[in-house]
């Protein structure tokens, strides 16, 4: 079990497989944030790398006034975000152009097809919002990170951040209801 | 045809939300943070023992130049002054021998030694 209090002293005195296991612990959570960003994974791979490297040099100023799962999060955040300015373009061009060629067919025993397809049309919605969006929905649903947690994650109010998840899960209902109504 | 209600469609949509891409990380993804950051650790520890190395070679040959100042204003001598008209070969020479070296060691890391066989097999 991965213990911060721990693991942390060990890596500030150079023990690289303390560093390993923190690795290990944190590459999941790190590389959603990243790949929600930006959508492909070879980048989403680079930057993870890269974002690492800037925990393992800046832990020293980790001073555990957050999770480190938080403080982790924000500095993938803010890489990712900078991937982006730097290569001035967002990720969903990066989808397939067919996607509006999913085949759904909703006979019980393929649900799970159905599901999956489903799964793969909302995560092509969500790649076309805005990236506050993005970041906001990943956080609370798939890292079930808290209102609080997410305001230090990305630095926008609680309000707007609530204000975010209501309205993109609200685009997303509309949208997948018209595409269930028409492919279905 | 199955006809959705609004409760299963927001169902659908927090289920897609909630699931993780199926793309991820290489299996040796820590490996390789890892051994990119022995890399760096290895090349800032180079610098830095270098870099004390000139630190310490600049400190004593101040020192020895300000000790033969002393020198000189006390026995009257005139050591500094010839050591000054020749300054550039003192400039030139020391930086000389450490390219030579640095040359050296990027030469071996380019061609590493060859092994010949001496003997053959039939």
């Amino acid at each position: 079990m991965f213990d911060e209090r721990v693991a942390i002293p060990k890596i500030l005195n150079g023990d690289l497989r303390a560093f390993d296991l923190l690795v290990k612990q944190y590459e999941r959570l790190v590389f959603h944030i990243c790949f929600k960003l930006v959508s492909s994974n070879d980048d989403a791979q680079d930057i993870c790398q890269e974002v690492f490297i800037k925990v393992f040099k800046s832990l020293k100023d980790f001073s555990y006034q957050s999770k480190l799962s938080t403080w982790i999060a924000r500095i993938a955040y803010s890489t990712a975000l900078n991937h982006i300015k730097k290569n001035k373009r967002d990720s969903f061009d990066q989808y397939p152009e067919d996607i509006e060629n999913y085949h759904f067919t909703l006979t019980d025993p393929e649900n799970e097809l159905i599901k999956k397809d489903v799964n793969k049309y909302v995560n092509y919605l969500m790649a076309q919002l805005p990236h506050q969006y993005r970041m906001v929905l990943t956080l609370f649903h798939l890292e079930e990170f808290s209102y609080q947690e997410i305001e230090q994650v990305t630095a926008l109010p609680e309000g707007t951040i609530k204000s975010y998840l209501f309205r993109g899960r609200k685009l997303l209902k509309e949208r997948l209801e018209d595409y269930l109504k028409n492919d279905v | 045809m199955k006809k959705y209600s609004e409760e299963d469609i927001e169902k659908l949509v927090f289920n897609a939300l909630s699931t993780p891409p199926e793309e991820g990380l290489r299996m040796d993804f820590s490996a390789k943070v890892r051994n990119k950051l022995q890399h760096q650790l290895q090349r800032k520890n180079r610098i830095r023992f270098y870099g004390g190395w000139a630190f310490i070679f600049i400190s004593a040959m101040t020192v020895l130049f300000l000790g033969l100042l002393f020198l000189d204003k006390a026995y009257q001598t005139h050591i500094t002054k010839s050591i000054t008209e020749h300054k550039w070969i003192f400039i030139l020479t020391f930086p000389l021998l450490f390219l030579i070296q640095y040359l050296d060691h990027i030469m071996i890391k380019k061609a590493p030694f060859k092994e010949t066989s001496t003997s053959e097999n039939k």
